[in-house]
């Protein structure tokens, strides 16, 4: 049984945790809502993609990335996105490191051919509001997932009555009574989707802190150093004619073939152009609770650097591998899509709904107080 | 006025984003909303947001505040949705219909905060809270000073707290950021960890478990100069020192009164 004692220091930290972290977690929550449709708002967002012909049958990678090279034999593909059932064409993208400029592009799924550079990023601008707040690392997004963890472990205690309170909302009385009763019947509803998005969120954002922890007490402190991207220049240098080039499409079958029902989402072409070139395939198997399956190749030599398929590694990698189709809502169908769009706002609303009791009970307690009356019950520490 | 910039930092969100998908809609390439390039996308939904949150707190009653954010929101995200349908983006259809349903839902709740029952409500108290009210007696002067005394050391240790708590986590978080690939970066983040997971539970729980929070914050010290010897960081070790100290007092001292009321 929880002690008085108990509940009101969770009251304190509740509502403490709450108002720190309201407008972030709302605009998490409502950013969050809408990356489950990413694909299709950075879709609509390029007007000029919309004659793009679907393929039944579309080129592979090596027709795109000849089509580039005649087109801008100055650029430097760095990855490229396959058609899938939102996109009807491929997507190359070139530069975005080292200070270049990034660039781009999309291509007929059905000649490979460029078509132009892409105007807008939306749903990654989104996504970028979402994770990194704009400008900063990804971990401040995983500390707010503990937070949200937190609130929601301490809400429930201090709430106690939630089998009453699920369909409890009562229309008719004062903004704050209604305030109230939103808050509680997004926190009873949605609570297992909270605890999902909030987990996985905190996984997602820690996981590298984590590494980079234990790093540390392993006593390997030292990370190797990535190095710079090519230039036109180093590209013109050592850049090997396209006709002698080793066939993407080749790697690509290699990759179904060596992680069974692949199905690719993303092609990165590492130190493309230059010595030890590495091509790396990832993406999902259609309908598992699996992203990150990735497969790596050494182009010059054909040999398989690296392997990340459902069957390697240890419980622990098959988690982590959950945890972004879990987060994003992208491993159903349309209908899954849209219940993780419903639920997102119902934790934005749960947000909002907290910050403003926080505010009516501060106000009240400001009231009482140049009153000269004992606070109300609760008010006193801007409780929830 | 807090209450009233968070009423316009809360409604304004949205409409900030629906704000950059027209911008976004009607200049294309010339407005660079590209990951990774320094465009001006980020400033323009900054500068959205803020001013149409300073719009909104503006607004001298709450009620009306969210009135107006709501109400922008619903007029953005119609004409986000005519805009998609006139520039024929691909889409556009389905889009434009969520785009519409959210609009007619932010326009339905604009419309159904009623202003006068926020209003009865708030008179009802007034009234209460005009009505005189029985002060404490037999309360001398002396003790209520005592009193104030306590209240105002309880503040000021649980401001040195969190002050530390917030400066620890800077410290960590600059090396955190360092960018080093070295030891220096993963002190950061293991300092990051610490002061997140050890360092703030202890001062959140510290006017309750005060012993508690004397051993966690000591165990943190510790962990904190450990560090700071692992990085060869020796100024850390100050930090590192002022949180032992804020230990050693909270143990001294025992921990404050916290009233133990839960509301109904």
């Amino acid at each position: 049984m929880t002690t008085r004692r108990t509940l009101a220091m969770l009251y304190v930290l509740h509502s403490w945790a709450g108002i720190l972290v309201g407008l972030w977690v709302f605009v998490v929550g409502v950013t969050g809502a809408l990356l489950v449709f990413k694909a299709e708002i950075d879709l609509w967002a390029n007007p000029s993609l919309v004659d793009l012909p679907r393929a039944a049958s579309p080129v592979g990678p090596d027709a795109v990335l000849r089509s580039l090279a005649l087109e801008r034999p100055d650029v430097v593909p760095t990855l490229l996105q396959p058609p899938n059932e939102v996109n009807p064409s491929w997507f190359v993208f070139s530069g975005g490191s080292g200070g270049s400029e990034r660039i781009k592009w999309s291509a007929r799924a059905d000649t490979g051919e460029i078509v132009s550079p892409v105007d807008s990023e939306l749903g990654q601008f989104i996504r970028n509001v979402h994770v990194f707040l704009l400008f900063g690392p990804r971990w401040p997004v995983g500390f707010l997932g503990v937070v949200v963890l937190f609130l929601i472990a301490s809400g429930l205690v201090i709430h106690r009555k939630i089998s009453s309170s699920l369909f409890t909302l009562h229309w008719g009385r004062s903004f704050r009574v209604v305030i109230a009763d939103v808050h509680r019947v997004a926190g009873v509803w949605g609570v297992g989707f909270h605890v999902v998005i909030a987990f996985t969120g905190a996984w997602l954002g820690l996981a590298p802190v984590f590494e980079q922890t234990y790093r540390l007490l392993a006593d390997s402190g030292e990370r190797p150093r990535v190095e710079a991207p090519a230039t036109s220049a180093a590209l013109a240098a050592v850049a090997v004619p396209p006709a002698l080039a080793p066939s993407v499409d080749r790697f690509l079958a290699r990759a179904v073939e060596d992680i069974p029902g692949l199905r690719v989402e993303l092609i990165a072409l590492t130190r493309w152009g230059r010595d030890e070139p590495r091509l790396r395939f990832s993406g999902r198997i259609e309908g598992a609770l699996s992203s990150a399956l990735e497969v790596t190749y050494d182009m010059r030599s054909g040999a398989l650097l690296e392997r990340s398929a459902p069957a390697d590694g240890s419980a622990l990698m098959a988690l982590d591998r959950a945890m972004e189709p879990l987060h994003f809502g992208n491993f159903g169908s349309l209908g899954l899509k849209w219940l993780y769009f419903v639920l997102g706002l119902g934790q934005a609303a749960l947000a909002a709904s907290g910050t403003l009791i926080w505010l009516e009970r501060s106000k009240l307690r400001l009231r009482d107080v140049a009153a000269g009356s004992a606070p109300a019950q609760g008010a006193s520490q801007g409780h929830v | 006025m807090f209450e009233r910039c968070m009423i316009g930092l809360h409604a304004a969100a949205a409409a900030a984003l629906a704000l950059i998908a027209i911008v976004s809609l009607l200049f294309g390439s010339r407005f660079e909303l590209l990951t990774l390039n320094a465009g001006p996308g980020p400033w323009v939904w900054l500068g959205a947001w803020l001013l149409l949150s300073l719009l909104i707190a503006g607004q001298r009653r709450p009620v009306a505040g969210w009135r107006l954010g709501l109400g922008a929101c619903s007029v953005l995200f119609g004409v986000t949705a005519v805009l998609g349908l006139l520039r024929r983006a691909p889409l556009a259809l389905p889009v434009g219909a969520t785009l519409l349903l959210l609009a007619a839902g932010a326009g339905a709740l604009a419309l159904a905060i009623d202003e006068s029952r926020v209003l009865a409500v708030r008179g009802r108290r007034r009234a209460l809270a005009g009505a005189p009210t029985r002060r404490p007696s037999g309360v001398g002067r002396t003790a209520r000073r005592a009193s104030d005394a306590g209240r105002w050391r309880v503040r000021a240790a649980t401001a040195i707290a969190w002050g530390l708590c917030a400066l620890s986590f800077c410290v960590f978080f600059a090396w955190a950021q360092a960018r080093s690939g070295g030891r220096v970066e993963a002190a950061g983040h293991a300092g990051m960890l610490l002061v997140f997971f050890v360092l703030v539970p202890g001062a959140g729980g510290g006017a309750w478990f005060p012993r508690a929070f004397a051993a966690i914050w000591l165990l943190s010290a510790g962990s904190m100069s450990w560090l700071a010897l692992r990085v060869e960081r020796p100024a850390l070790l100050a930090l590192a020192l002022a949180v032992a100290l804020c230990a050693v007092a909270r143990l001294v001292r025992g921990g404050g009164a916290l009233p133990e009321k839960v509301p109904a």
